[in-house]
């Protein structure tokens, strides 16, 4: 199914948790932010729920800035 | 003398501000916040970029600061808000630092948008810290929205200039009854000094600390220099005069008041 990351159109297996989409990209999970259709997922959630066709995830992170 | 300064009803110990932009390596980031004897700590948040190396930046940071995630790369309010949101859904806290920009040559703040945001941001619980240009008019609505704190800049972002807009954050000094921050543009310790001396409350400070060749010592000097220009300021400087006006008595040794030797 096609969801939206980062902006960008993205081909990922049906039935993809969020950890699922993260472990495929070979994210680091501790230090990541989690926004869906823009809602914050808690982290917890992560494993549990599954993306949808058309979803916008957003995997943002903190880092040096003024 | 008691001199706290208090934003959003916290106590905050140092008035210089540091943002973590820039450095060459994350791990310089708590030598600096030491040196500086930094307590307030910007960050940004930005989408993962999927080509290169993630680091976790919070590790590098200290229990005891006050964490100030920014809105770089809202183009508007309602970017703003949504970015400040994340950051306080990610355990940064809830002070807030607006930083609204379209204009990309010379990134200056959209005053308009950020009054809007801070509007909204301000019902919602966060303590919020606009950086805006230093506009009166602006910075009392910025007041009215419920800001805690007014951040103009005293030169475009990263230019190391110093404080080209002095006359008009004088200006903001005087007639906004909020602290004042000069944020942006400051180079060198001594323009640091020259903003507080002014009266502002605080400055923050990233690039002329981040690019310098020792960005360490050059965070020490910024903080001795914020509390020197503090200091001055609390002490109140005397009047400028254009004539000279002796030190030290000039008559009397081997000069009568009438000049003639005796």
């Amino acid at each position: 199914m096609q969801v939206k990351i980062n902006g960008a159109v993205d081909e990922i297996p049906d039935n993809s948790s969020i950890r699922d989409v993260l472990t495929a990209r070979k994210l680091p999970v501790d230090i990541v932010i989690i926004a869906l259709n823009d809602e914050i997922i808690k982290r917890e959630k992560w494993a549990s729920l599954k993306l949808n066709s058309n979803d916008r995830l957003d995997i943002i992170r903190i880092m040096g800035g003024g | 003398m008691d001199d706290t300064l208090i934003i959003g009803g916290r106590q905050v110990e140092s008035r210089l501000f540091i943002g973590t932009g820039k450095f060459a390596d994350y791990s310089l980031i708590p030598q600096v916040i030491k040196a500086a004897k930094a307590q307030v700590v910007t960050v940004a948040l930005r989408r993962v970029d999927f080509g290169t190396p993630e680091e976790n930046m919070l590790k590098y940071l200290p229990e005891n600061i006050i964490l100030m995630p920014n809105t770089s790369g809202a183009r508007n309010a309602t970017e703003a808000i949504r970015i400040a949101r994340i950051a306080r859904e990610a355990g940064c806290g809830n002070w807030v630092k607006i930083e609204i920009i379209t204009d990309q040559k010379y990134l200056l703040p959209d005053n308009f948008e950020t009054i809007r945001a801070i509007e909204v941001l301000a019902k919602d619980g966060f303590i919020v810290l606009p950086y805006m240009s230093p506009d009166l008019m602006a910075a009392k609505r910025m007041a009215d929205a419920g800001a805690a704190a007014i951040m103009p800049l005293g030169a475009p972002i990263g230019t190391n200039r110093g404080l080209k807009t002095r006359e008009l954050i004088q200006i903001l000094i005087s007639e906004i009854n909020l602290p004042i921050i000069v944020d942006a543009g400051i180079g060198r310790p001594s323009e640091a000094t020259e903003a507080m001396e002014l009266g502002a409350a605080a400055v923050l400070v990233n690039t002329a600390i981040a690019t310098a060749d020792d960005p360490v010592l050059m965070a020490e000097a910024f903080g001795q220099a914020v509390e020197a220009g503090r200091k001055a300021y609390l002490a109140g400087p005397g009047a400028p005069q254009r004539f000279a006006a002796a030190s030290s008595p000039l008559t009397g040794f081997l000069r009568n008041e009438d000049g003639v030797a005796p």
